[in-house]
């Protein structure tokens, strides 16, 4: 874990240890909103789902702060909390979205590059049809940035399995993206 | 199709050593399909960099919201719990008292019942704040 995020987590104990639960818990949401939100993203593969669900999330641990012990660590706790909440609503029969044109980065980008958009939207629906745990790690991945390490963190799964994982998506990424690209121009 | 013996390679392409690069490059230089495959992930780990990179949420938390009190301290949150108990044993000792002979009951069954209500909600405080933990 990086430094400063180890002292941000140190803090927050601190506050927690002299039952500070308000102090504690807005450097909790300081520290941790965004990661909990790409979390609940890469798991739902939607985004305003991920968003209500991050919400979810965070009052839930609002409600547990007081019953953390430390037997782990502050983040590991909470992740887990973010990951049985964002798998909960999964399996509560919310769909995978996709990616709209709504997204501002997203129309950002199609005013620059006219083709990005359009590929970007079929690049998502490709990434939806992954097996779910190669789906995970893939956002995750980009998410946080190519950090093999954050996305073990995050999905409380060993290195060697983020990477075989990443792999196989990118592998069959690439071969039904080539795929199509050479049905697109054939039937042209 | 990519070479087998060299998939692995092209997909960490970015994460090779000095040495294996070269090894590959080399490869590269005679192969079409590897070529063609490279080409293709490079595209692909672009496109999702730009699908995902950055990603934040539009509606940012405002723990300031919250407008229901602190959690409790432990010991008060038991104190809550034991009042509650408590006041169960002594309606149900009352409650004996008062109606038990319909029953047939003895007069101290009251006392069980309370007691027996008082664990049980005790019992029931726990596995709550233990479950709401995880």
């Amino acid at each position: 874990m990086p430094a400063r995020a180890q002292r941000m987590d140190d803090e927050i104990q601190g506050h927690l240890e002299h039952q500070r639960w308000q102090q504690a818990f807005e450097l909790v949401v300081k520290q941790y909103q965004t990661k909990v939100f790409r979390l609940a993203f890469s798991i739902l593969g939607n985004r305003e789902q991920a968003e209500d669900t991050s919400q979810e999330i965070l009052f839930r641990i609002w409600r547990a702060l007081p019953a953390y012990r430390g037997a782990s660590a502050l983040s590991t706790w909470i992740f887990s909390i973010a990951r049985n909440a964002s798998l909960n609503a999964l399996k509560r029969g919310t769909s995978r979205g996709t990616v709209s044109f709504e997204e501002p980065g997203i129309e950002t980008q199609a005013v620059v590059r006219p083709g990005l958009a359009r590929s970007l939207t079929h690049l998502e629906a490709l990434v939806a049809e992954l097996p779910e745990k190669q789906r995970q790690v893939v956002a995750l991945f980009y998410m946080e940035e190519r950090s093999y390490q954050e996305v073990a963190r995050l999905l409380d799964m060993p290195l060697g399995t983020v990477k075989t994982h990443l792999f196989r998506a990118r592998k069959e990424l690439a071969l039904r993206w080539r795929k199509e690209n050479a049905n697109a121009v054939r039937s042209v | 199709m990519p070479c087998e013996a060299f998939e692995d390679l092209l997909n960490g392409y970015s994460e090779l050593s000095a040495g294996e690069r070269a090894a590959v490059d080399a490869h590269l230089a005679a192969c079409l399909g590897c070529r063609d495959f490279l080409e293709t992930l490079t595209a692909v780990d672009q496109s999702l960099t730009a699908l995902y990179l950055g990603a934040e949420p539009r509606r940012i938390f405002d723990p300031t919201f919250i407008k229901q009190p602190s959690p409790l301290p432990e010991i008060l949150d038991f104190i809550g719990w034991a009042a509650v108990a408590a006041i169960v044993i002594i309606l149900s000792a009352v409650a004996a008292a008062r109606f038990g002979y319909m029953l047939t009951l003895p007069p101290y069954a009251g006392w069980y019942a309370g007691a027996t209500a008082a664990i049980l909600f005790v019992a029931l405080n726990r596995v709550l704040r233990t479950r709401s933990a995880h």
